[in-house]
């Protein structure tokens, strides 16, 4: 890449030298599968959402034809950057607008249970904290993660607000992201089911355009989530549709501890979230 | 006097309003003074002010508990401790509800400030300020009907609030008092009067909340203005 604001010149790259001088940065490379991109086209989504088309010379699981690729478009010190388009996986959801994690509005239990350093008797969630053998120091041993099949017993059978609060690594705020075959998509990705990690408890949007988590998964579209990436790494949550209601609609932090779906603004920290590894 | 002891002198001269909460003195009952936060209503109406907060109430003095301020603790507390619901049943300045042996009553105020400041108002009364649960409620009265409102809390520490009797905010464990803290899902506020009440749980220390409405951009809801049952 250069870029100069002539159109004879002089390109230069992200370092100021001109690309006659040996100047240059290479956009996108190779990587994973897929061999030699290029053909960039631009698909400016609106909203301050973008994304570029291309294709691999090669894709190497489908016997090396060139395939069509799409995937997010980011800027960085002005420079574009190749984004990645979602992959599944269980996250921690954190708004950028508060710092705090999506979760079901459950009681948490402290992972590990509840204070049993040194050895002490564990609750429900896992085994008293430093629990361990008699002799063995119980600092040293590992606390495991927290499984929704430890806690969830306690958690109401039907459908379930969400809040948002710190992040504790606990169970009700942990959401495995699967892309939903034969529902679609939107360009470059399928739509996602998101659940609490470990159950079929999945986010759906309401017809009041308020959010709850209902005990099982039916595909409908008020269930399907599109999950895009936006300009500085951050991601926008939407689902497919909402009943009754058109337009499009964005997961939204309000106040301090309250998800719910508005109008995205591009520019609020109100509708990025950042999907974090536990 | 050593240095422990000046230690102790420092704490106790600059925390003495706290610490005169402390448990284990034996000490009069007697009212100790107006609240300096709070005031006895001087008209019929009030309006919410510039930032849309809702700064007349009714409180009931408060109730003990076992301080304990989960999601679970604070549901049952509730329970255990609730009061008449009803929106058409709102209580009057002097009301008395029955808690086990005591006889407790309610308060009306307008306060000065953009929240109510529970510590004063049970302090004045020379009531516990730690352990304890505050019923508190007003009437909201909107010129017309509002839809996509919602209603903004903060308190210190867990609460649950209702609106017209609907249940529409929960917010727990131990915490600080903070603009917007908990937000209601969209709700309609009908033209009139529109009864909200809320339970104020305290553990330790400080206690005081604050309300208004947002409407579907965010912004406060202004023009409402607050009454209580004359």
């Amino acid at each position: 890449m250069g870029r100069s604001r002539k159109v004879t010149g002089p390109f230069v790259d992200n370092l100021g030298i001109d690309m006659l001088q040996g100047g240059g940065k290479l956009f996108l490379a190779s990587g994973g599968r897929f061999i030699g991109p290029g053909h960039f086209g631009l698909l400016e989504l609106g909203d301050g959402v973008q994304k570029f088309s291309m294709h691999y010379e090669a894709d190497l699981d489908r016997g090396g034809i060139s395939v069509l690729d799409i995937r997010p478009l980011l800027w960085r010190d002005g420079w574009p950057v190749a984004g990645e388009n979602f992959k599944e996986g269980t996250y921690q959801i954190e708004s950028a607008r508060t710092g705090t994690a999506l979760e079901l509005a459950v009681q948490g239990t402290p992972v590990g249970g509840l204070r049993g350093r040194g050895g002490g008797r564990g609750a429900a969630g896992g085994g008293g904290r430093g629990a361990g053998p008699a002799g063995e120091p119980a600092a040293r041993n590992p606390i495991p993660a927290q499984e929704a099949s430890q806690v969830s017993a306690e958690w109401p059978a039907g459908a379930i607000d969400v809040r948002m609060s710190p992040y504790m690594v606990q169970a009700q705020q942990k959401w495995a992201v699967t892309p939903v075959a034969n529902a679609g998509g939107y360009p470059g990705s399928p739509y996602f089911k998101i659940a609490i990690a470990g159950t079929d408890r999945a986010l759906t949007a309401t017809a009041e355009r308020e959010l709850v988590v209902l005990p099982t998964f039916t595909g409908r579209p008020e269930q399907l989530w599109r999950i895009e990436q936006l300009s500085d790494g951050t991601y926008r949550v939407m689902p497919k549709s909402i009943p009754d209601t058109q337009g499009a609609w964005a997961l939204s932090a309000i106040g301090s501890s309250m998800p719910t779906l508005g109008r995205f603004a591009a520019d609020s920290d109100r509708y990025r979230w950042s999907f974090k590894t536990p | 006097m050593s240095r422990l002891l000046l230690l102790l002198a420092v704490v106790a001269g600059t925390t003495g309003a706290v610490l005169a909460q402390g448990p284990a003195p034996a000490q009069s009952t007697a009212p100790r003074g107006p609240a300096p936060s709070l005031a006895r209503p001087a008209s019929a109406t009030k309006v919410v002010n510039a930032d849309g907060f809702l700064q007349r109430w009714l409180i009931l003095e408060p109730i003990r508990t076992n301080g304990q301020l989960t999601d679970t603790a604070v549901q049952a507390a509730i329970k255990a401790q609730a009061v008449p619901t009803e929106p058409s049943k709102v209580p009057r300045h002097g009301d008395k509800v029955a808690v086990g042996d005591a006889q407790l009553a309610w308060h009306a105020v307008d306060t000065i400030g953009y929240n109510v400041n529970l510590y004063h108002f049970a302090y004045a009364l020379n009531k516990p300020t730690s352990n304890v649960l505050f019923w508190v409620t007003t009437i909201v009265n909107a010129p017309r009907e509002m839809s996509g409102a919602r209603l903004a809390i903060g308190s210190n520490a867990a609460s649950v609030w209702w609106v017209n009797g609907r249940e529409v905010i929960g917010i727990f464990n131990d915490r600080q008092s903070v603009v917007d803290d908990g937000v209601s899902k969209r709700l309609t506020l009908q033209k009139g009067p529109n009864v909200i009440r809320a339970a104020i749980l305290n553990g330790g220390g400080a206690t005081d909340f604050c309300a208004r409405f947002l409407d579907e951009a965010g912004l406060p809801v202004k023009g409402l203005t607050v009454s209580l049952v004359e």
